[in-house]
């Protein structure tokens, strides 16, 4: 690449950026926040979604592996999902997902956060179901309650 | 890897230092972002907090868990991505991965054509300027960057169109620069982030 420039034009340049900070792409901080809502999608939501997918997973006594086979998704993508909360899935994956599981497609990429939720109530709900269950080998009798009423807040195929 | 020279600003002098621009994110780089930048930040979240701002609110920075690594790896080796630094005092002070290949212009007169797309462009966050940051250590570094993306543009035989995502805050920044604002899309990163695009008369002006 050819480059070349001066201190003065650095300086004429700089006194441009006086007040604010350069950064472009999602990668970079400190986006606007518009509502409490984006942070609820954006991270809470999201390992409830990760949390759903370990549990469902396990209630069906599968290994990530059994799970990808049939979805048809990268056994990397499904381990990222289930273990970094800050990972954003394939939108294939989510549909695959959401045949596996037999939940709606629309909520789980609402709960994924990569959608906007029509019903932010559902959401906090689903939130508050993954609150409630912890990871351990099996599903406990209360995991099960926690992750049931997860599934009805997913099935609700009507909004 | 080649290294250009250029000049960022002293904020504290107010005199431009030589700093290095680098064709490449190197683990260099990546080590500077994992153990010094991610320090800082962590600091400037606890600052945060301890001035009752949550993270409902406007100042909380959103990229804590964000990861360059990871960003870097998954182009690794692809022709159509590229990636700068800038580095000062034997530190990264910004940097930028760019795509040169799978975005085309959306402004009506260049509608179509080739640009290089500006993936990700962040500073070290000891030069933020932000509330509750400490004033900044450099300033011009956002400046260096863009002028490598509009560069590498009329290398490429792109005539200098570049456009990227900004974050809402960096918008007087673009505009600064003589970017195009061509607002949101709600399909495109939640609606929150407006695109930019500068023109070839604008980025020969920009140089």
């Amino acid at each position: 690449m050819t480059y070349s420039t001066t201190a003065d034009w650095a300086l004429a340049r700089a006194a441009l950026d006086e007040t604010s900070t350069p950064g472009a792409g999602p990668l970079s901080a400190r986006p606007h926040v518009p509502d409490e809502t984006f942070w609820l999608r954006g991270e809470e939501t999201r390992l409830a979604f990760a949390r759903f997918v370990n549990m469902a997973r396990r209630q069906r006594g599968w290994s990530i592996e059994k799970l990808a086979d049939d979805a048809h998704i990268e056994v990397g993508e499904l381990m990222s999902i289930e273990q970094d909360g800050g990972h954003e899935p394939e939108l294939r994956t989510i549909w695959r997902l959401s045949e596996v599981f037999d939940v709606s497609q629309a909520r789980l990429m609402e709960l994924a956060g990569l959608a906007s939720p029509k019903d932010t109530h559902a959401m906090e709900e689903a939130v508050r179901y993954a609150a409630r269950s912890t990871a351990i080998t099996a599903l406990t009798a209360e995991e099960q309650a926690a992750f049931d009423g997860l599934v009805s807040v997913l099935r609700d195929k009507a909004k | 890897m080649t290294s250009y020279s250029v000049f960022i600003i002293d904020v504290s002098s107010r005199q431009p230092v030589e700093a290095e621009l680098l064709d490449t994110i190197g683990e260099r780089q990546l080590l500077d972002w994992q153990f010094q930048w991610r320090r800082t930040l962590e600091g400037y979240l606890r600052r945060l907090a301890d001035n009752g701002v949550t993270r409902q609110g406007l100042d909380w920075p959103q990229s804590w868990h964000w990861d360059w690594r990871a960003k870097i790896d998954e182009v690794r080796g692809l022709l159509g991505h590229t990636g700068y630094s800038v580095v000062c005092r034997d530190v990264t002070q910004g940097m930028m991965r760019l795509d040169l290949a799978s975005r085309m212009a959306r402004l009506d007169d260049q509608m179509g054509k080739p640009l290089v797309y500006v993936d990700y462009l962040e500073i070290a966050p000891w030069n933020w300027n932000e509330p509750y940051a400490d004033p900044p250590l450099y300033r011009g570094i956002g400046q260096v960057l863009i002028r490598t993306a509009i560069q590498r543009s009329f290398d490429e035989g792109f005539h200098g169109r570049v456009g990227l995502h900004s974050l809402p805050q960096a918008v007087t920044f673009y505009e600064r620069c003589g970017f195009i604002n061509l607002g949101t899309n709600p399909n495109e990163y939640r609606g929150l982030l407006p695109y930019f695009e500068i023109t070839t008369e604008r980025a020969r002006t920009f140089l």
